[in-house]
């Protein structure tokens, strides 16, 4: 059953674009939105939906330019060494460089990619955290700093028109971040910090986008 | 066009489908792995799986895990459910029917069980009008309980020692740090040591009023952690109320050098708080000096937190500049008064400790010594008149330090006045007095409060602590709790902690603990919990409850409340 769920749909798309007229093969200037799931490779932070914007420039038949601003928003599990339980939030900014590989008259247009990113990270306390320690009179938060990564993956893009295009992604970003922590004495403000280091999110992100060309 | 838009109606349809496909396999009820919050229990389906009625449900799921996973499950199982369960077979209360059947109106009832209870390769160990204690192998519950004879089978009632909790946990808001997960910290990690006299009865209370492990070591010369002496135990009592999670250590010593030692060894074991509810005299200037300070410097020195009692003298203690207006060469208290007295109830053993400021230059081993020499003779009232007792007569010439101390071994037998008086032997300058009686029912004539601190209280490493009362006038002070400043000016206690609380039946019992030997460790505790719940250092944890403590007195700091009470809530 759970397997006919997921033929079905997809032997449907491969007959879809079958059908479709000849695609421009992504020339030009390009927008879209992009939908999915990512789940980090450090295995404290859950899985979490993923969306965001896409901008591209095909600059030639084979070659596109992509830049990315993304969201995923994984739940932390409390480790000795890393964050307290807790929500992360992290918007990737990525460019890429794609390399495709039109085929069937520019219909359907597999490619790689290979780019880097700047995550701007924040994170939020589990609230019966954050209370319990108020309650005692101590403010406790935790920051994660902005990270550089490398990313690499590859997809499916199919044209349904001229200015239409459907895409399936897998994409892998390397991304390590750093964090501050900090315990408030609200009464004294004595406040101890210190900073967690080697933090791994490195997601993993699968997910569907659709893109409008003005070529 | 039109075509166009029904293509895109169903490429979009393909898109959702896909999307959902893609967002919701990994997060979606079918492949849930997690166990449901708490509140939605009920809307999981559950097979129900009650067993025989006649038998307890952790009995019967006893045998079940026994027959179907083994007897090392089972035995893991009745561990989680504390079953006491020896190799396979688990000790059950079994309850007889009220009718007897036929066989037992012949034999007996006992005797009909008990063959049961053999036949399954079970024994009755004991048994009670219509209870009986059994042993039964794991495979033979089910059919135990199926004996028509048998009312029900059940794990034995437990019995549970009645925790007394200090009314100063919940004063001073620890309680709402107990549940609390450290932080970047380790509560585990932090070691607590009672130092201490004796420990009687300790071993009574571990697991209840005390941690299930506690590490143990006498200095005395005949090893003896108990020596006679409920107050140490009392004492971890009360840290352990403080703070839960610590390591404990229990350790007792007789002499100074035994003292000595025992702190040697608990810095080579990195303990990190001495809670100290022991006071001396006449073992310093009152400046933080002398050897049972220096003890107290060694331990700070290597990272030891000493939270001290600041001693229950503040009415036992007089202090002032010798004089001698009548050139007698006695000290007038007062006009022409040279005895200073106060009253002993029958029993009570009477003593006095005088010292003077002529102790010398302290050069972490000795004193340089005094050259002025003062005495000390005790009286007591009998028949209208005050009647010599005993006298200390030690030389001052050079190299003595300056004290004369006349000690414990008077027990009068009826209640009476009791005095002393001092004299100048030999003295180039009129030195300041300090006498410190036990013994008085109630505040000594010519009472001084200020500067009644027990050595090592005056110490500046010493985290010295005053008494407030918690039960009865809470937060009042409590008139015997010894005051500062030090002999240098310094203020004195730093805190105030609670005192007349509950411990145990085996030391002081309900609302039985009194003194700063009950505030000590309340605020050892405070400390302890405090540094195992959160990454601060030492100073920061100190600075942290200066700013929280109960201002009490005089605002800010001062010789009778410190900072205040022990606080560690916001």
């Amino acid at each position: 059953m759970k397997r006919s769920i997921v033929l079905l749909p997809g032997l449907a798309f491969l007959f879809l674009t079958c059908a479709l007229p000849a695609g421009a093969g992504a020339q030009g200037l390009g927008f879209g939105f992009a939908a999915g799931y990512a789940k980090p490779s450090n295995s404290l932070y859950s899985g979490s939906v993923a969306g965001g914007v896409v901008f591209s420039i095909g600059v030639m038949k084979y070659l596109a330019f992509e830049i990315q601003a993304g969201y995923l928003g994984p739940a932390v599990e409390a480790s000795e060494d890393g964050l307290s339980e807790g929500r992360l939030t992290v918007v990737p900014v990525q460019l890429s460089v794609q390399g495709r590989f039109p085929f069937a008259g520019g219909r359907v247009a597999p490619f790689v990619e290979l780019g880097g990113g700047y995550y701007l990270n924040s994170f939020a306390l589990d609230s019966n955290l954050a209370k319990r320690w108020k309650d005692v009179g101590f403010t406790l938060e935790e920051k994660p700093g902005g990270a550089v990564g490398v990313h690499f993956g590859g997809g499916l893009d199919v044209f349904l028109g001229r200015r239409i295009s459907l895409g399936l992604g897998l994409k892998y970003s390397l991304v390590t971040m750093k964090a501050v922590w900090s315990l408030l004495d609200d009464a004294s403000r004595t406040e101890v910090t210190g900073e967690l280091d080697g933090l791994t999110l490195s997601p993993l992100v699968v997910g569907l986008r659709v893109r409008f060309f003005f070529n | 066009m039109r075509r166009n838009s029904g293509k895109s109606a169903i490429v979009f349809s393909a898109v959702i489908v896909l999307a959902a496909v893609v967002t919701l396999v990994p997060g979606g009820a079918v492949v849930k792995q997690e166990p449901p919050p708490a509140g939605d229990a009920a809307t999981i389906p559950v097979q129900v799986d009650k067993g025989p009625p006649k038998l307890d449900h952790a009995l019967y799921m006893f045998q079940k895990i026994h027959e179907t996973q083994g007897p090392d499950k089972a035995r893991e199982y009745a561990e989680r459910r504390r079953l006491d369960v020896e190799g396979d077979a688990v000790r059950v209360i079994v309850e007889s029917s009220g009718t007897m059947i036929a066989s037992e109106r012949i034999n007996g009832r006992a005797a009909v069980l008990e063959n049961h209870v053999r036949s399954l390769g079970g024994r009755v160990e004991d048994s009670y009008q219509e209870l009986f204690q059994c042993r039964i192998p794991a495979a033979g519950l089910w059919e135990l309980a199926g004996n028509p004879a048998v009312r029900f089978v059940r794990p034995p009632l437990r019995p549970h020692t009645q925790a007394v909790t200090s009314e100063g946990v919940a004063l001073t808001g620890a309680n709402l740090w107990h549940d609390l997960d450290p932080y970047r910290a380790s509560s585990a990690g932090v070691k607590v040591c009672v130092l201490d006299l004796g420990f009687k009865n300790h071993n009574l209370l571990l697991g209840t009023e005390l941690p299930a492990t506690v590490r143990t070591r006498s200095f005395r010369a005949d090893g003896d952690i108990a020596a006679g002496e409920v107050h140490g135990t009392a004492c971890a009592e009360l840290v352990h109320d403080m703070m839960p999670d610590a390591q404990m250590y229990l350790v007792n010593f007789n002499t100074e050098l035994e003292h000595r030692q025992a702190v040697e060894w608990l810095i080579s074991e990195k303990v990190d708080v001495i809670s100290y509810s022991i006071a001396w005299f006449n073992a310093g200037d009152g400046k933080g000096t002398g050897p049972i300070c220096q003890t107290v410097k060694r331990a700070a020195d290597n990272g030891i937190l000493w939270v001290g009692a600041a001693g229950n003298y503040a009415e036992d203690h007089w202090e002032g500049t010798f004089g001698d207006s009548d050139a007698d060469g006695w000290h007038n208290f007062s006009g022409s008064d040279e005895i200073i007295n106060f009253y002993v109830p029958a029993g009570t053993p009477v003593g006095g400790f005088l010292n003077w400021d002529d102790w010398g230059v302290w050069n972490g081993i000795f004193y340089s010594g005094s050259s002025q020499d003062y005495d000390l003779y005790l009286y007591w009232w009998v028949g209208g008149n005050w009647v010599f007792v005993d006298k200390s007569e030690n030389w001052q010439d050079g190299d003595q330090w300056p004290v004369e101390f006349i000690g414990y071994w008077y027990h009068p037998t009826v209640s009476t006045y009791w005095g002393f008086a001092v004299k100048k032997y030999s003295a180039t300058r009129n030195c300041k007095l300090e006498l410190f009686v036990t013994g008085n029912y109630d505040a000594v004539e010519y009472n001084v409060p200020e500067g009644s601190l027990a050595i090592p209280a005056d110490s500046e490493h010493c985290i010295a602590v005053g008494a407030t009362d918690t039960v009865t006038y809470p937060d009042t002070y409590h008139p015997y709790s010894s005051r500062g400043p030090t002999h240098d000016g310094r203020v004195k206690p730093d805190f105030t902690a609670p005192s007349g609380v509950s411990v145990s039946n085996l030391t002081y019992g309900y609302r039985g603990f009194y003194g700063t030997s009950a505030s000590a460790p309340h605020m050892a505790g405070g400390l302890a919990l405090m540094k195992g719940k959160t990454p601060y250092g030492w100073d920061e944890v100190r600075a942290i409850l200066e700013s929280r403590a109960v201002d009490l007195g005089p605002s800010g700091k001062d010789n009778q409340f410190g900072f205040g009470r022990l606080n560690v809530k916001k």
